[in-house]
């Protein structure tokens, strides 16, 4: 019967090849996007680690997490210093690392925060953020660059920058009469790290002195820095900090317990949770380009099924023939079903090995463009389910003609 | 005794009346032609012989098989083990060559296959026979001309040999000459110590090559 199939679809090659190109390039769509959604998810949950709570004013969760983690908007409210060393003298808590938001360097994200940043978040699964030259800011004028950066803007080690005030969105004035200089430079992570700009929050207290609220006052450039002392470089507020706990079991507890702290309104927010609560929102729209691709799926498999069934008439003789041969209704009815099934597990075939290719040949490209690991994976089982169905839907599809193959030679006489 | 036909009648849905055929037998050697006016019944007839329309009154009897005691898939094998047949026209599977066609008479009955062990040999010698070159065997069957078609059929019909050939006009393609060529050469490759024919035509040309002729009232 296979030897038949083949020899049918050998004879009518050019519709079948047009039929099995728009199954395949469907079938690709479909695993791109499920395997882009795949990759994007892992980035996503990836782009924090080691940390067990995030600390900032009182708000929602997924807010604390944009503006901690993803460095997108801003708190309308800060949490006092005093409140970071509450924290820290807890002995729960293991370690604490404040950051302060608030200005911008040409686009990017400016954190302040301490050299303990480098030390202790982490990405991917337990990934340190290593430095690809150079090292963690020492001096107040040190500041560290993420990779995108860097490569955006040319910077290495020793590069001068100034930083500006606000978000450089509106009219915000350049903090023109301080200059950074570029101490070290990271490695790609993937995450919004790459995106971001570093200093120490004695720096970022340092070109705020002669600042109160949006307005300057005075500028560096009458002061002498140098005879500033540095411990009264410390900044009365930060934005968030990201804590550490002893023990995890405690997790849930302290996270309770600070919620409930009382000199200030504060929240404690477990990334992971917060990571999957966004996703939720975010994870919609992957959603929605996996719907259309089965549309597409359905509309390959519609035409494959129009095709089989506008050749039937064609083919009635053909039928006739091996009726007469005395082959059973059965026989010619599998025929026609085992002529779609070879289209479909080819389309099936074609398609994995052209994602495999394309995973392959992209994955350098990723991984040197914007630092994203993309591993070429051996088919998931979801996927493999997905194939299953896709080819249960063919095989479904197909049985349509095969019945009316089956019942017109039921009912048909052989001779005229 | 090959075929007993006796007293069979068919009644083709919406018409006015049945179609009343009548009773005849074959026995091995026995050349039978059909002859008629059109819409007489001739195919009706073929058709039920072969078991590809069901049989509604009378009897059929193939060998030893009642047809009226058959399924249709009993059938469908009774005519894969028992009858070859030649249709008028477009007898061939057009993705398959001149060879796989022929064979296709074996495809489907164990018996068949099993009474010609040297298959290739066989379709060798058959179309030696009817004057078909091996080179013609080898083309895709839309290549071959009508005449070669049909003796394609032939040897598909013949191959394993089956006790009862049927044909539904096979020469209304042909002209004269290779009508009586086709003929002559099928009834020297038909085996008359185990085979019968039973054919339906309207040419008066064939009437020499038969025994017996089975004339259906209009
Ligand atoms: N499948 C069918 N369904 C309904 N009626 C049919 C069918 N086949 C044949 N008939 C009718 O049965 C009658 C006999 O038809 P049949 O095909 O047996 O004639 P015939 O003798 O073979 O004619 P011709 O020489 O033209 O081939 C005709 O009146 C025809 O209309
Ligand atoms: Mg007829």
């Amino acid at each position: 019967m296979i030897k038949f199939a083949i020899k049918s679809l050998r004879a009518r090659w050019l519709p079948v090849l047009l039929v099995l190109i728009s199954l395949t390039a469907s079938m690709v769509l479909l695993l791109s996007v499920d395997r882009i959604q795949t990759a994007t998810k892992n980035g996503f949950n990836q782009s924090i680690n080691g940390v067990d709570l995030l600390v900032g004013p009182r708000s929602g969760d997924i807010e604390l997490l944009l503006y901690t983690v993803f460095h997108i908007g801003q708190p309308t409210n800060n949490i006092t210093l005093q409140t970071i060393d509450d924290l820290a003298a807890r002995p729960d808590i293991d370690w604490v690392v404040p950051i302060a938001l608030g200005d911008s360097h040409k686009g990017y994200r400016v954190i302040a925060t301490t050299p303990d940043y480098f030390e202790k978040i982490r990405y991917a699964v337990d990934q340190p953020v290593r430095f690809q030259t150079g090292q963690a800011f020492s001096e107040l004028n040190h500041v560290v660059v993420g990779h995108q950066v860097a490569k955006e803007l040319g910077y290495q080690v020793g590069s001068q920058l100034y930083v500006t005030h606000g978000s450089g969105r509106q009219l915000s004035r350049q903090h023109d009469d301080y200059a950074f200089s570029v101490s070290g430079v990271l490695e790609p992570t993937g995450t919004p790290i790459d995106k971001a700009v570093f200093v120490s929050l004695q720096g970022y207290e340092l070109i705020h002195l002669g600042w109160q609220s949006g307005r300057q006052l005075f500028g560096l450039d009458q002061v002498d820095v140098s005879k500033i002392p540095l411990d009264k470089l410390k900044p009365d507020t930060v934005t968030a900090a990201f804590v550490g706990l002893k023990s995890k079991v405690s997790l849930f507890r302290v996270s309770r317990s600070l919620s409930q702290y009382s000199a200030e309104a504060i929240s404690a927010v477990i990334p992971s949770l917060a990571l999957s609560e966004l996703w939720s929102i975010v994870g919609m729209v992957d959603k929605v380009f996996k719907l259309l691709s089965w549309i597409v799926i359905g509309i390959a498999t519609v035409g494959m099924v129009t095709m089989t069934l506008s050749t039937l008439d064609a083919r009635n003789r053909e039928m006739a023939i091996l009726r007469a041969c005395g082959a059973s209704p059965l026989f010619v009815s599998g025929l026609v079903l085992t002529e779609s099934l070879l289209v479909g597990l080819s389309a099936i075939l074609l398609a994995v090995g052209l994602v495999f290719m394309v995973t392959f040949a992209a994955q350098d490209l990723l991984l040197a463009e914007l630092g994203i690991i993309a591993e070429v994976s051996w088919l998931s089982s979801q996927e493999m389910i997905t194939l299953l169905t896709i080819l249960s839907v063919g095989l479904v599809s197909s049985l349509l003609p095969a019945v009316m193959v089956y019942k017109r030679s039921l009912s048909s006489s052989l001779l005229k | 005794m090959i075929l007993n036909f006796d007293q069979v009648t068919h009644h083709y849905p919406g018409d006015e009346a049945p179609i009343e055929l009548p009773s005849f037998a074959l026995s091995s050697g026995d050349r039978v032609l059909v002859m008629g006016p059109s819409g007489s019944g001739k195919s009706t007839l073929l058709n039920l012989v072969t078991g590809a329309q069901p049989l509604q009154s009378g009897s059929i009897e193939l060998l030893d098989y009642h047809y009226a005691t058959l399924s249709a898939r009993q059938l469908d094998r009774l005519r894969a083990d028992h009858i070859g047949i030649i249709f008028q026209s477009l007898n061939l599977v057009p993705y398959l060559n001149g060879f796989d066609n022929a064979l296709l008479g074996l495809q489907f009955s164990k018996r068949r296959s099993a009474r010609s062990p040297s298959q290739t040999q066989e379709v060798l010698q058959i179309s030696h026979g009817l004057g078909l070159s091996e080179a013609l065997l080898n083309k895709p069957a839309n290549q071959l001309s009508v005449g070669q078609q049909q003796r394609i059929a032939v040897i598909r019909a013949l191959l394993g040999r089956p006790e009862l050939i049927v044909a539904d006009e096979p020469t209304s393609a042909l002209d004269e000459r290779s009508t009586n060529q086709f003929m002559t050469e099928l009834m020297e490759s038909f085996d008359p110590s185990e085979q019968a024919v039973l054919m339906v035509s309207h040419n008066p040309l064939l009437i020499p090559y038969f025994d017996r002729v089975l004339e259906l009232p209009g």
